[in-house]
């Protein structure tokens, strides 16, 4: 079972969605990363057959389903706003797609309040009016509706996790991961929280399974690999800052600096813009641990965020984040040195 | 697919018709009045009062419209992802419609009657006002009630809803949106129809409730008629439109 799109295209007069070329292998825990208006949800709309895409084909277990009108698509679909149907209570909700299947409405009710447990939800929310339910079990609802279409082979989830609290969202990440290992389907995951995509697609990895995090821009798919390989090797620059704080180093005119840090770190590319995460460059007060590389620098600001202290230093190659000891409290000012332990290297033209 | 386009076509040729429909039948109704209260007629009016004429007239009028706008309503589908702009064009035609069609309707009494007197009385100026008002509060409420729709039934369609189970529930999804919109139509009808009294008469405010008049001239069947189509309309308009058409901007 693979989910391949060929040189997929949806044109609009201001957004232009594609070519996406795209091979999904069966079982693949697929998360999608990128800013608002990179074609995220627009991506999975077409799969699910409410756009029709402007040019290329979708394959899904080898079948063309391009022109295979939605209700007909081996699919199922949840999205951020819930949409469940007002007019329905709950367990109505989550007896529609057997209802539409063919099945008799009592039996359906019958099956749903039987996997209503699977998808968390209290029996005593079931006789609820859908538009009295909470943001957390609405979500969870619509989870469950979506997943209740029991013949899927691929389940589209825009951005499920958005505008929950903390608990919410984990809980519905949570059921998410379960739902998917419990099938054998590909799953797509639109998010726009790094961590969280990450989390997902190596806990399908962790589970045996695969996990892949891909990263649109602008309509585009601009790199799509393991978790682990995207947040230590990524090809742009604008993917390795989706992830978090990167540094770009100013080597330009610093010709013995540069051939250092070369040395120090063989770059696999030639003519290339080199960058480092705040995590690879820890700052020290007093001289950095011997075997380090490092490079004179003098404090410019610290900012605590939980698990480090994040500084903003001045290097000879530029103002770099850097992390400090947690506990530390160096004043603006204070000179030392920032130790890096791993740079990352984009080819030109790839950084933007 | 030829289903949809012919259920679509109708339902959008029903609503966009219902304007011109509205004006045609307030026509006839005070042509039919002048012809009772036997008020000596200009030849325009004479023209008017030919049953032979009318009856063609306005039968051409309408088939003329129904014709233009399911030709609208399938090139809405062929041309699906310009959808917005066929649809907000085609409604702006339909609210201007709407909005003129008072005016109209009086501006045809005015010419039958052969008088120019227009009443500038504050109640013909309150209702004419609100009668202004009205038809944009239908269309924002029928506009809301499509693009919210769309979407539920969009997450139907993907959840295997076939196309009359999706249709059932954009009918039951639309239920508050029509009982409104009979209400607005309601006022709306019954404004237009105090303002085209009032300019009719001359400045003249007809004493006793107005319901007892409207009743007393046979318009209230107009009333339930106007009032029903748009509300009829909304509903095959919102069942038929918000079907996922396949293309969306």
């Amino acid at each position: 079972m693979t989910l391949r799109l060929s040189a997929l295209e949806v044109r609009r007069k201001r957004f232009h969605l594609g070519p996406v070329d795209l091979c999904v292998p069966s079982g693949t825990f697929l998360s999608i990363l990128g800013e608002s208006g990179a074609g995220k949800s627009t991506l999975l709309q077409t799969l699910a057959g409410l756009i029709t895409p402007d040019a290329g084909r979708i394959f899904l277990d080898g079948n063309d389903i391009t022109d295979v009108p939605p209700e007909d698509r081996p699919s199922t679909f949840c999205q951020q706003d819930s949409l469940l149907f007002p007019v329905f209570r709950v367990i109505d909700n989550l007896a529609f797609a057997l209802v539409a299947k063919g099945m008799n409405r009592n039996q359906a009710r019958e099956l749903a309040a039987k996997r209503a447990a699977d998808f968390r939800i209290p029996r005593d929310l079931l006789s609820a009016w859908a538009e009295t339910v909470s943001g957390g079990e609405a979500r969870r609802i619509a989870l469950g509706r979506a997943f209740l279409k029991e013949d899927y082979r691929a389940a589209y989830l825009d951005e499920i996790t958005s505008n929950l609290d903390g608990e919410n969202k984990r809980a519905v990440a949570k059921l998410t991961l379960d739902l998917f290992l419990e099938s054998s389907s590909i799953f797509l995951f639109v998010c726009h929280e790094p961590a969280l995509a990450l989390e997902m697609a190596s806990a399908a990895i962790s589970a045996g399974r695969h996990g892949l995090v891909a990263v649109m821009k602008a309509g585009k798919l601009l790199e799509m690999d393991a978790p682990q390989e995207i947040y230590l090797n990524p090809k742009s620059l604008y993917t390795a800052r989706l992830f978090g704080d990167v540094s770009v180093l100013d080597l330009d005119g610093r010709q013995e600096l540069s051939s250092q840090i070369f040395r120090a770190f063989p770059s696999p590319i030639e003519n290339c813009t080199v960058g480092v995460r705040p995590e690879d460059a820890v700052f020290y007060a007093a001289e950095a641990p011997d075997g380090a590389f490092s490079v004179a620098s003098r404090l410019l600001r610290t900012w605590f965020v939980g698990s480090v202290t994040k500084v903003e230093v001045e290097t000879p190659c530029g103002n770099l984040i850097a992390t400090a000891a947690r506990q530390t409290n160096f004043a603006p000012g204070t000179t030392g040195q920032i130790s890096l332990s791993r740079l990352l290297f984009f080819r030109a033209g790839a950084n933007r | 697919m030829m289903k949809k386009q012919i259920g679509y076509s109708l339902g959008a040729s029903l609503y966009f018709v219902y304007p011109f429909a509205a004006m045609g039948v307030a026509l006839i109704s005070s042509v039919k009045r002048l012809s009772a209260e036997s008020v000596s007629l200009r030849p325009i009016s004479s023209v008017l009062l030919s049953t032979t004429y009318r009856g063609i007239a306005i039968s051409a009028t309408v088939a003329l419209l129904a014709v233009t706008f399911a030709a609208i309503s399938l090139l809405h589908l062929k041309i699906g992802r310009h959808i917005p702009v066929v649809r907000m064009g085609a409604r702006a035609f339909a609210v201007s419609t709407q909005f003129f069609s008072p005016l109209l309707v009086a501006m045809g009494w005015i010419v039958t009657v052969g008088h120019s007197r227009i009443a500038f009385s504050l109640p013909a100026m309150i209702l004419g006002l609100l009668s202004l008002a009205l038809p944009p509060a239908y269309i924002v409420l029928d506009l809301y009630v499509v693009g919210r729709l769309t979407r539920y039934i969009e997450m139907a369609s993907v959840l295997g809803a076939r196309p009359l189970m999706r249709s059932r529930l954009a009918l039951a999804l639309a239920r508050p949106a029509i009982i409104g919109s009979l209400l607005i139509t309601f006022a709306w009808t019954y404004c237009d129809l105090v303002v085209i009294s009032l300019v009719g008469s001359g400045n003249q405010f007809y004493p006793g409730p107005l319901v007892s008049y409207l009743i007393r001239q046979s318009t209230i069947r107009e009333l339930a008629l106007f009032a029903t189509l748009p509300s009829v309309a909304l509903a095959l308009g919102a069942a038929i439109v918000s079907q996922p058409s396949g293309k969306r901007s």
